[in-house]
């Protein structure tokens, strides 16, 4: 089987993982009432809920319910937020640029220094450096978010005085309003600089770092331990010994030889990473108070929102569902096993 | 038959678990963090088992945290000698409230991964043996859940279960009231046994070829007994490992949605939920700025060194039961 048919294959595949990420969504729907579920299905107020329910068809057989309830999705339509006031689709859409910001800054910082971390481990096995990874990297497995980001801003914020929580400071805020500034693409670290202020882009950046810093410290460990026992692995093949034997310098057996094979195994937890984020995202989000999905959708879950809380799952499970397409993608790339099984 | 020499042959075949346990024990032992982290479980459970000693119960109900001196005032109050850890919002004393929330955590720890575990034997264990379209779609569902973000989910779950859950048995219907803690553990359950599935269905498709339980199949085993007496033994370290380091992960879950707000009940002795109360008082006024950091640092410290306990027993049995890392 070559590339080609791997990838239709994948690709194909993509289409049964979303009727099931649209089933495991639908059946925690099925735990609402009809009256509780209608806000699911209109994204405007105005009809009343008797209305919905008539329409939609809310007390017919489940599958009538899927079917109906997969045609609205189908045409854009993903409900009415009610604690936001807005239609769901729209929420997104208004929302996502924050929490994309963040992850495109957190998500190179913790692979590409876990991947460091987890080689400078395996090279060093059992001598202090690997140790003291290892303690971090435990340390900050078992760090809870909400606590760990909570320290921070009490130090950094209220002791401090060096940032404050939020996306963006005050004068930003109001300079946005004033009507001066473009929004070109919702990432305030962009915007800034394509408006030509620097000082808005250098605020964002200042406002990301703790966050960022939450985000890399619990994500980190992962990548960390998978990458040591990976490169231990490599480290032992034959060909690996064999570049040692003939007398190869060490910067040369680790990065042309016992990396390459290592790296395979982390690429495909970087799915799992993904999962790890959206989680992470919400808490971190909800302490640090940036206007993202994930403070959207917990805000949304202490007021019974349910169509926010069930649209922010939909949108997370199409989000896992496409970066496991291309985590797998990149496997059958690197990996010719994989493709050619 | 003498009694002795039975007890011998019990010793002979016993003796390779004993000497692998032994040898587990001694590489335990060895690893100055996993002491570590056994020491920060054993201390816990004094905690727990000794908390109507360490923190007397005041009501009906003593996972309700009581209010210092009859207090509803919700700034919260310092240390003092009525309330060592100072006071929460509505002047809940923090003390009693990580003592007893000592016992919530291992309860939510253990129930969750238990029910999980034996939700992933039925699953993984039934989709390994049956093979086919039945293993296809059962696992195909299992990845779905396994790899969805887990809190996303649990949050989803926690709003959507009903305060009184009634199951239709066909002869009867089996009702529950479901508190919220409850909630938070049913959601817990459903997002985390899909791991543990993976995990047994691996296991046991790994073990079914070995050439002792063939063996087993040819003199005659049930099915059920080649289950039970040769493929589990041989799949239960892997579990355990997984295990050990579930445990922090759900406490740190459940913590997570108290914080969140959609947690225990208010006032419930609850670790996540005395950070939840916290949030408010982050920051104070210019003048006295962190005058509330025992709201959060006291119940955080808590849940962070639980859950490392767990994570470094985990971590050291993970490298000391893996054959292929050890007796290097």
């Amino acid at each position: 089987m070559g590339m080609r048919a791997f990838l239709i294959r994948r690709v194909l595949l993509v289409i049964p993982t979303l009727v099931g990420v649209t089933l495991l969504i639908f059946a925690v729907l099925q735990f609402f009432s009809p009256e509780q579920r209608a806000a699911i299905f209109v994204d405007r107020p105005g009809l009343s809920i008797d209305e919905i329910i008539d329409v939609y068809q809310l007390r017919a057989p489940v599958w009538i319910q899927y079917a109906n309830w997969m045609r609205t999705i189908l045409q854009g339509n993903l409900g009415w937020s009610n604690s936001i006031g807005m239609p769901v689709r729209d929420v997104l859409i208004q929302k996502w640029p924050a929490t994309a910001e963040l992850v495109l800054f957190t998500a190179p910082i913790t692979i590409l220094l876990g991947i460091y971390l987890g080689i400078k481990s395996a090279v060093h096995r059992d001598k202090p450096l690997d140790h003291a990874t290892r303690v971090v990297s435990i340390v900050g497995w078992s760090l809870p978010s909400f606590w760990f980001g909570t320290i921070l801003l009490a130090v950094f914020w209220g002791w401090l005085h060096l940032v404050e929580s939020g996306q963006i400071s005050g004068p930003v805020i109001q300079y946005i309003n004033s009507g001066h500034f473009i929004k070109y693409t919702g990432f305030m670290t962009l915007d800034g600089l394509l408006n030509g202020q620097l000082w808005i882009t250098l605020d964002a950046l200042k406002h990301l770092i703790l966050p960022v810093t939450v985000l890399v410290t619990i994500q980190i460990a992962l990548i960390v331990r998978l990458m040591r026992s990976s490169m231990l692995e490599s480290l032992n093949k034959p060909y690996v010994i064999m570049a040692r034997a003939k007398g190869l310098a060490q910067n040369e057996v680790i990065s042309k030889h016992a990396r390459r094979t290592a790296l395979i195994p982390a690429i495909t937890m970087s799915g799992l990473l993904v999962a790890g984020m959206l989680n992470g995202l919400v808490i971190t989000e909800t302490v640090f108070g940036i206007p993202g999905l994930g403070n959207w959708a917990a805000a949304a879950a202490i007021q019974l929102d349910i169509p926010a809380v069930l649209g922010f799952a939909l949108f997370s499970g199409v989000i896992f569902v496409f970066s496991n397409l291309i985590v797998d993608v990149l496997y059958a790339y690197i990996d010719p096993r994989i493709r050619l099984d | 038959m003498s009694p002795g020499s039975r007890f011998n042959e019990f010793r002979v075949r016993l003796k390779p678990s004993l000497d692998e346990f032994k040898f587990m024990v001694k590489r335990l032992r060895k690893s100055p963090l996993s002491m570590l982290g056994i020491a920060i479980i054993v201390f816990f459970l004094a905690v727990a088992f000794l908390a109507p000693v360490l923190a007397p119960a005041q009501g009906p109900n003593p996972f309700m945290m009581p209010h210092v001196n009859n207090s509803f005032e919700p700034t919260p109050r310092p240390p003092s000698a009525e309330a060592p850890f100072g006071t929460a919002q509505y002047q809940y004393d923090i003390y009693y409230g990580v003592v007893w929330g000592a016992i919530t955590a291992f309860r939510t720890g253990i129930f969750v991964t238990f029910s999980s575990i034996l939700i992933g034997l039925v699953i993984g264990g039934v989709s390994a043996y049956y093979g086919g379209v039945v293993d296809e779609i059962m696992m195909r569902f299992t990845d779905i859940i396994f790899a969805f973000p887990g809190l996303v989910l649990a949050m989803a779950f926690v709003i959507a279960l009903p305060q009184n859950l009634s199951i239709n048995l066909g002869l009867t219907t089996v009702s529950f009231v479901l508190s919220r803690l409850d909630r938070v553990l049913i959601a817990l359950v459903v997002v985390g046994w899909s791991g543990y599935a993976r995990l047994i269905r691996g296991e046991v498709l790994r073990v079914k070829t070995e050439d002792y339980v063939e063996a087993a199949k040819a003199v005659g085993c049930s099915d059920l007994r080649v289950m039970v007496r040769h493929i589990l033994p041989n799949a239960i370290y892997p579990l355990m490992i997984a295990a050990s380091l579930d445990i922090g992960a759900i406490v740190l879950s459940a913590a997570a949605l108290s914080f969140l707000g959609i947690g225990s009940d208010l006032g419930y002795a609850d670790w996540g939920q005395l950070i939840y109360a916290s949030r408010n008082y982050i920051y104070n006024t210019p003048q006295a700025p962190l005058a509330y950091w025992f709201t959060f640092a006291v119940p955080g410290a808590f849940i962070f060194t639980f859950v490392l306990g767990w994570n470094l027993l985990g971590d050291a049995l993970r490298d000391v039961l893996d054959p292929m890392l050890r007796r290097r």
